[in-house]
């Protein structure tokens, strides 16, 4: 869906992209996370061809940013974190326009501008001043506009930037609605618990540089897409998968006899192991069938969430990540 | 409907607005009638001319620039530029939607002064003049919304946000003005045409372009109404980079060309002391070097893209012609069809005035190429520098290097900085050697890591401190 290949980008004083390469694919909410000045913005611009990268190519949907622009400009919605409204328009003339402005017919805007703000939560405030709306109403019509011709991609600069807990909730469960009818996103924050919810993958930047090997998917598989810097894809480091495991009694042994099963165990907490697994549901399983057929009583086995930070320092670090809470439907008990 | 124009139209002229607006000429027509009482029939034409100047010349032209300007300062530029209209739909959008206040007002106070023109002369004469007020009002929006173009597109080069106040604008009418004058002195002077109530005479001596006849306020009108459609393609082709679209270098060049013949094809006086030839080659010379110090002024000040063009020159790094095609700075074509001008006038001026005229004319070309370094060193030094500011440094070059050179060096002195006929050959020395010195130091400046204004500005707070 997105491929970006080798990007570089130059500031007179910097170099704000440095050989960027990776592959979103179709569907995926992408979280693009790194610190200030990480290069997460130009990358944004350049994927929306409204900057031309000094050197590599970025496609979106197959179009060229650099030899198709318009076509580009034209299959995606993009919301800058500067983003501004007419104040002076209502919602619907805001609308209105965005859609006419970006090929909707005549005819169709209307209903297409009422399907935003319907999706958006803003169909009932159709004719209020964009310029009295809340900071987090602003957002979603900033959202609306941008999705009003029904892009297939989304890029979500900063969206979160400045809102309240309530609005970043509601923005959290727009961003999941739109991910659930398959659209692609990208959403770049440098506040990662805000990407949480609602991401399946991630690519983190640093100093214009993707770390960690290229996109991670966060429940933990290896993207065979994901490139490294170079360029080649066994580059990837696959996150492992952690998974905890409560035994019935406790076993002053544990460690001895995990160890004795070929797991590799990163530690013990009382009557719970916690066990790294390669990124893969078959090895799960497997481990699952093996410590039974140990002996060992096992009273539940699940995977354990890590949080987008854990992740991100597991990849920037390569250092096997904490754990946090089992995440939810992907538990098992043993009987 | 154009969605750009209905924008527009939905911010800056709803009914309410307009209508307040066309009461302004009523109101001001109907105190001229009152004052007047109709003894001087001209009274109406004048408030009409004064009402149209200043709706058509001034507020529109601010109006056009605002169009875009205001996009960036509310943040709704990038918005914008994703959009899916064509290039020219959101410029003439843009150019109606944004103005359509002032032009109402210029509107109405146009057809008050024609009409009453019309009946006072012929209302072909009228006509004719309402034509050359429209063109000229079409120049100056369509430059209004070109200049706001480029500020945007230097702006964004020099990591600041637009200035409020627009000196291409400024510059614009100075030239305007500039232009009016040449025009009105020509008129009255060397071609002796008549103008009183609005009704011109012809003059004794009529303008002879590419050895053809014409009528002289005809052909400034001619020429107007080009120049208001050029202007109006030049701001469409900004809007077109400003969405990402690459615009054919020739076009540029196709231009320049085009206005240095458009240039060269005033013939020269019978009494002047120069020839066909000679004469010609200087005007097209001098349009091709105007081109190229517009050129070197209106372009962002981009350095990576300077480094790059450079790169593509150099045969080690692999010569690369797409890209030095689309690299290659404005000023670049102009500047090169000056060289050729300039050298071929010095061969006609060593053949037909000899030698020390043939120097003069190529320490004129010197000093060119000095100015244009001078420019490049002090815009890409600075990002963000003021056009103004560059410009006065340059005529400070002149004007206290013209001084200096007198004080030190007697009457040869100013050859050091202004190119002149005597010493021979010292303008020419002089000026190869400052050009060199400038470009030179533009290269040096091109190479550097630039800083934007902010890092400027934490410059000097991290000193202050």
């Amino acid at each position: 869906m997105i491929d970006a290949e080798n990007v570089v980008y130059d500031y007179p004083s910097s170099r704000a992209l440095r050989g960027v390469s990776f592959v979103v694919r179709a569907g995926a909410v992408l979280a693009l996370v790194g610190p200030n000045g990480a290069g997460k913005s130009t990358l944004m611009r350049c994927i929306a061809a409204l900057d031309v990268p000094t050197e590599g190519a970025i496609s979106v949907q197959g179009l060229d940013t650099q030899t198709d622009p318009r076509a580009v400009h034209a299959s995606l919605g993009y919301l800058p974190d500067t983003y501004g409204l007419y104040d002076r328009l209502s919602v619907r003339q805001c609308l209105i326009y965005a859609a006419r402005s970006r090929g909707v017919a005549l005819a169709d805007a209307p209903a297409a501008a009422n399907a935003a703000a319907a999706r958006v939560g803003l169909g009932d405030r159709m004719e209020s001043l964009a310029g009295h709306l809340s900071r987090g109403l602003r957002q979603r019509l900033g959202i609306a506009q941008t999705l009003v011709h029904r892009p297939r991609v989304l890029l979500l600069d900063e969206p979160a930037s400045g809102l309240d807990p309530e609005a970043r909730a509601s923005l959290s469960e727009l961003i999941r609605s739109l991910a659930g009818d398959g659209m692609t996103l990208i959403v770049s924050s440098h506040i990662l618990s805000e990407l949480e919810d609602y991401c399946s993958e991630m690519l983190m930047l640093r100093d214009g540089e993707v770390v960690g090997g290229g996109v991670v998917r966060l429940d933990g598989a290896a993207r065979p897409d994901a490139a490294g810097e170079d360029g080649d894809a066994a580059q990837a480091a696959p996150v492992p998968v952690l998974v905890r495991v409560a035994f019935a009694v406790p076993a002053g042994e544990l460690i001895e006899r995990l160890g004795a099963l070929g797991l590799n165990v990163s530690r013990v907490e009382g009557e719970d192991a916690i066990l790294a697994l390669p990124p893969d549901p078959e090895a799960e399983t497997a481990t699952l069938g093996a410590l039974v057929q140990a002996g060992l009583p096992v009273r539940s086995f699940s995977v354990v969430k890590q949080t987008l930070e854990e992740t991100y320092r597991a990849a920037v670090t390569g250092q096997t990540p904490g754990p946090g809470a089992p995440e939810a439907g992907r538990s098992a008990t043993a009987s | 409907m154009n969605p750009e124009l209905q924008r527009n139209l939905w911010l800056d002229a709803p009914a309410r607005r307009l209508i307040g607006t066309a009461a302004v000429p009523a109101l001001i027509f109907l105190v001229v009638w009152l004052v007047d009482r109709g003894n001087h029939p001209h009274a109406v034409v004048v408030a009409g001319g004064v009402l149209f100047v200043g709706a058509a010349l001034i507020w529109a032209p601010l109006r056009a620039r605002a169009a875009v300007i205001d996009e960036v300062y509310a943040q709704t530029w990038d918005f914008q530029r994703t959009c899916a209209l064509a290039p020219w739909s959101l410029t003439w959008g843009k150019l109606v939607g944004a103005t359509a206040r002032p032009w109402m007002l210029a509107g109405l106070s146009l057809l008050i002064a024609f009409l009453q023109l019309g009946s006072m002369t012929s209302f072909g004469h009228a006509l004719f003049w309402a034509m050359v007020a429209v063109g000229l009002g079409v120049l100056m929006q369509a430059s209004g919304l070109a200049i706001g173009l480029i500020e945007i597109r230097k702006s964004r080069a020099a990591g600041r946000a637009p200035g409020a106040r627009s000196p291409g604008l400024a510059l614009l009418a100075l030239a305007l003005l500039a232009g009016c004058a040449v025009i009105w002195a020509h008129t009255h002077m060397v071609w002796s045409a008549d103008l009183h109530g609005g009704v011109l005479t012809p003059g004794r001596q009529p303008l002879v372009w590419w050895g053809a006849t014409y009528d002289p306020v005809s052909f400034a009108a001619v020429s107007l109404g080009v120049f208001a459609v050029c202007a109006t393609g030049w701001a469409w082709r900004l809007m077109r980079l400003e969405l990402q679209l690459r615009n054919l270098p020739w076009t540029w060049v196709g231009f320049v060309l085009i206005a240095a013949l458009y240039a060269a094809g005033f013939d020269k006086s019978p009494d002047a002391d120069v020839g066909v030839l000679d004469h010609r080659l200087a005007l097209a010379a001098a349009i091709c070097a105007a081109c190229a110090y517009v050129g070197a002024l209106i372009e962002p000040a981009d350095a990576v893209r300077a480094r790059r063009f450079v790169a593509a020159l150099n045969p080690l790094e692999g010569f690369d012609l797409d890209r030095l095609i689309w690299t290659t700075p404005l000023v670049a074509k102009p500047l090169a069809l000056t060289v050729i001008l300039l050298v071929w006038d010095a061969m006609i001026r060593h053949r037909d005035a000899g030698a020390p005229e043939a120097l003069l004319t190529l320490a004129t070309l010197a000093f060119v190429l000095r100015d244009l370094g001078v420019i490049a060193a002090l815009r890409f030094g600075r990002p963000g520098r003021g056009d103004f500011g560059v410009l006065m440094r340059l005529a400070l070059l002149y004007v206290l290097g013209a001084l200096v050179g007198r004080l030190f060096g007697g009457a040869g002195g100013p050859a050091l900085f202004i190119p002149t006929l005597h010493p021979t050959g010292l303008s020419l020395i002089a000026g190869g050697v400052e050009a060199a010195m400038a470009w030179i130091w533009a290269g040096w400046r091109v190479s550097q890591p630039s800083r934007t204004r902010d890092d400027h500005r934490l410059e000097g707070k991290v000193g202050a401190a």
